[in-house]
């Protein structure tokens, strides 16, 4: 999905839980505002959100462009997941998605 | 007795109703929007595959104002595009298949461009209401087009939830997408995003979130988000639209002799620096 207007261009799998897209550029965008207001430096990487039943992912695409980010929205089941491998393994998936 | 009259179909009553009509007829061709500015929608079995419009940044423009397609690159593709056109040998050769066939750009970015860019683009027309429409059935689409294409539905949801969002967000869209927008304050770059900082830039007091798109690479909707969020951060200002029709008219008129360009007085020239080095010129106010 687009980082800033939380367009949707691809889905694939149940992706009935994650939500509207432009809630998640939402949420990454206050998330990214509040840390450099508050200081921090660079670009977001990834924010996970944790839950009792699932677990959500959103991993920034690498791209040519770095004014225009994609990101990567993965929504895992809690029971059936490790989530130190899925950010992982959303990290070396989004090296591809662009290519 | 007489058989039964079939019932007249409803002309659809705005460019939403019409476009879910092509899509029920699988329609193929492109759909001209006069307005101002207006734009022209193009469908390929009733699902929408490019939109262009002066109000919002093209794909071309997207590709290489962001950077993600350096000029001599695009260059080169138009020129091996146009090779093969020449050649005949016209089967694989699109713009498309050519930029990332030349390793410009991949799939998945173009793609994600093309997308992107339909839905801008309608955005940026439904900034100002249509004036009817003209339907051309079976014109040729661009090449750097969405593949399918975009669900008309969606692309309406999507556009007026857009209009809905900055509405609630801002109010007037017409004072945000005309506002010449400056710095504010100084700023310390470190606070903000690279994203914000290039917005921040580019707002010079003479650009438009339009103008900011164009000279970005991103699209309008993007633009106009970041400037409202600036603002709502009083970090950019601009002023409010002067109602330059409702000013009463005080100059003299002139004379048709007057409007003559030898009436006119000489043009001005130059002024001599001071010699004195005190950097001012005599008779004259140091600005």
């Amino acid at each position: 999905m687009d980082g800033v207007t939380g367009l949707t261009y691809r889905a694939a799998g149940d992706f009935s839980a994650v939500g509207a897209g432009f809630e998640i550029a939402e949420l990454t965008g206050l998330i990214t505002g509040g840390l450099h207001e508050a200081g921090a430096a660079g670009e977001l990487e990834s924010v996970v959100i944790t839950g009792s039943r699932l677990h959500e992912v959103v991993q920034a695409v690498p791209g040519r462009s770095a004014l225009n980010a994609v990101m990567l929205v993965l929504v895992l089941e809690r029971e059936r997941s490790n989530l130190a491998l899925a950010v992982r393994e959303a990290a070396e998936l989004a090296e591809s998605v662009l290519t | 007795m007489s058989a039964p009259v079939p019932p007249v179909p409803m002309p659809p009553r705005n460019v939403p109703a019409l476009l879910a009509q092509l899509l029920a007829e699988d329609f193929t061709g492109a759909v001209e929007v006069p307005g101002a500015p207006g734009g022209t929608i193009h469908l390929r079995r009733g699902l929408v595959v490019a939109v262009d419009t002066p109000n919002a940044p093209s794909v071309e423009t997207l590709l290489i104002r962001s950077g993600r397609v350096g000029e001599d690159g695009w260059a080169a593709a138009v020129s091996r595009r146009a090779a093969t056109v020449a050649e005949g040998t016209d089967g694989d050769g699109t713009l498309n298949t050519v930029l990332t066939g030349l390793g410009l750009v991949g799939h998945g970015e173009l793609e994600a461009v093309c997308i992107a860019a339909v839905y801008d683009a309608a955005f940026a027309m439904a900034l100002n209401p249509a004036e009817g429409w003209t339907v051309h059935e079976g014109s040729v689409a661009p090449e750097l087009a969405a593949w399918p294409g975009e669900s008309p539905r969606t692309l309406a949801d999507e556009t007026a939830r857009r209009i809905a969002a900055l509405t609630r967000n801002w109010g007037s869209l017409a004072e945000l997408a005309a506002a010449r927008c400056r710095p504010a304050t100084r700023v310390e770059p470190g606070s903000l995003t690279a994203r914000q900082q290039a917005v921040l830039l580019a707002a010079n007091g003479r650009r438009t979130p339009r103008d900011i798109a164009f000279f970005l690479g991103c699209g309008v909707y993007p633009a106009m988000l970041d400037i409202a969020r600036l603002r709502a951060r009083r970090l950019v200002e601009w002023e409010a639209p002067r109602a330059v029709a409702a000013l009463p008219i005080t100059a003299r008129r002139a004379t048709p002799a007057e409007s003559q360009p030898e009436s006119r007085g000489k043009l001005p020239r130059r002024v001599p620096r001071d010699p004195s080095g005190s950097g001012t010129t005599p008779g004259r106010a140091s600005l």
